[in-house]
């Protein structure tokens, strides 16, 4: 592990102290119109979410160890390269026993696992939709500035400098920092009528479907991008999740 | 503007994985591009060893066929298995689809072509019921023993569109858009041929049916 990475644990240690999180209850998050900043089809700049659940924080190391304790198949040991990359929980002192401070997000797991976490939970992961509208609302709920949020995610994914915008509203942490999220749809594929193939989602398809070219919609765009490029098998240290539950 | 922000956008702007290119600690492999599978070299197992790590037979998926049959990848095991991803509504590509595995079956060598099953598991999990997927069935003439035309949980599905790199998600219209891909598993369940697009070739799909010995 880098020394950067490192640093961060050690930031989001300190802020995550308090132990883990598996008895917070999530936080109904209401109904409304998600203005999409990328337009994933060319006619759709806004789509209807209906309320749902989500946990407050991500999803935490002894939460997970919770989970891998009753569930065997998805201890480090047991699961197989078809759902990870090799690097599973690869900081872990043992199937059982995570690193670090057990309030720390969970880190080094595949889209698969985070999948097979939520479910057991009786959740699913987000969706696009669901989360990227989650980010809108915290902006516009906590009168975040455009200029203030693309500053956020421009040093999350420039130096994982971790957002300093606090959302009071809702009391959400994580979205920007201190770890990336897993959504249940989170690779584009950008349709044009028939034409399906013609964008597996790289940066230049995307870019034609923004709907402004300032600062913010630049920023979502980049993270749109940088989560798509991810393979479900994929585990890194700044990848971790939460849930959402009807 | 950071020198490192710039390089951030950068890397993002040309469609890397911009993560591990950042110094980040990430052991992801390259994302599933188009063409990840093809090519591979496939390590022939004894026979008598356990499911291989990369085997698709894990999946314990229960996909309902549509003779009304429940059926898992697993239960295919020790035939090599001709894969696609489609919905039934689908006026466009999907037919072509159908018929590319069609041509890729009645290519392969009389002896394979035996064993051979052929699934196409469908998007739509609300609208392709068993009984809409036969009709489906019927309409493309594909009836025959070795088609199974399938449906499933809608979490399953995303879970076989993953493993299989395709990439596909509701439109406006109701219907689906979808990477166009054919994959064929061998014997153990592992994926040994890989195809993007409509209309390709059918010697790649044939020629690593018939280098799998069978079970």
């Amino acid at each position: 592990m880098g020394l950067k990475a490192v640093q961060f644990l050690g930031i989001v240690g300190l802020a995550w102290a308090m132990g883990a999180h598996a008895a917070e209850p999530p936080v109904t998050v209401p109904e409304g119109t998600f203005e999409h900043a990328v337009l994933l089809d060319r006619d759709v700049q806004t789509e209807w979410i209906k309320s749902f659940r989500v946990d407050p924080h991500p999803v935490s190391r002894a939460d997970y160890a919770g989970f891998v304790q009753a569930h065997p198949g998805w201890r480090r040991s047991a699961l197989t390269g078809l759902f990870q990359d090799g690097g599973y929980l690869k900081h872990w002192h043992s199937d059982l026993e995570p690193d670090g401070e057990p309030g720390e997000p969970v880190v080094h797991v595949s889209w698969y696992a985070a999948r097979a976490y939520c479910e057991a939970r009786g959740g699913a992961l987000p969706t696009l939709a669901q989360w990227e509208y989650l980010v809108n609302l915290r902006r516009r709920l906590n009168g975040h500035s455009d200029q203030d949020y693309a500053n956020a995610v421009f040093a999350w994914y420039g130096e994982q400098r971790v957002a300093t915008l606090e959302d009071k509203a809702l009391g959400l942490s994580g979205f920007i920092g201190p770890v990336n999220e897993w959504l249940e749809d989170y690779q584009l594929l950008l349709g044009n009528g028939d034409q399906v193939d013609f964008g597996g989602g790289s940066c230049g398809d995307t870019g034609r479907l923004i709907v402004r070219y300032d600062s913010a919609h630049y920023a979502t765009l980049l993270r749109y991008q940088m989560r798509s490029n991810l393979s479900p098998e994929t585990t890194a240290s700044n990848q971790g999740f939460r849930c959402v539950y009807p | 503007m950071k020198s490192s922000m710039l390089k951030g956008l950068l890397f993002a702007l040309l469609g890397l994985t911009g993560m591990s290119a950042l110094g980040f600690d990430q052991t992801g492999r390259e994302h599933h591009g188009h063409d990840q599978h093809s090519g591979m070299p496939h390590t022939p197992l004894p026979m008598t060893s356990r499911v291989p790590e990369g085997s698709l037979h894990q999946l314990d998926a229960v996909w309902q066929t549509h003779r009304g049959d429940a059926l898992t990848l697993a239960d295919l095991a020790g035939r090599p298995v001709i894969i696609t991803m489609l919905y039934a509504s689908c006026t466009t590509a999907c037919p072509v689809l159908v018929q590319d595995v069609k041509r890729i079956y009645q290519a392969l060598p009389e002896a394979r072509r035996s064993q051979a099953a052929l699934l196409l598991v469908s998007f739509d999990t609300e609208g392709d019921t068993p009984e809409a997927l036969n009709q489906y069935a019927q309409s493309v003439r594909a009836d025959g023993e070795a088609w199974h035309f399938a449906t499933g949980s809608a979490a399953d599905v995303r879970t076989l569109a993953a493993l299989l790199g395709v990439r596909y998600r509701k439109n406006p219209s109701g219907g689906y858009d979808h990477s166009n891909v054919i994959a064929v598993l061998n014997a153990k369940g592992e994926v040994v041929h890989r195809q993007e697009g409509l209309n390709q070739p059918v010697t790649g799909a044939v020629k690593a049916v018939s280098l799998d010995g069978g079970a």
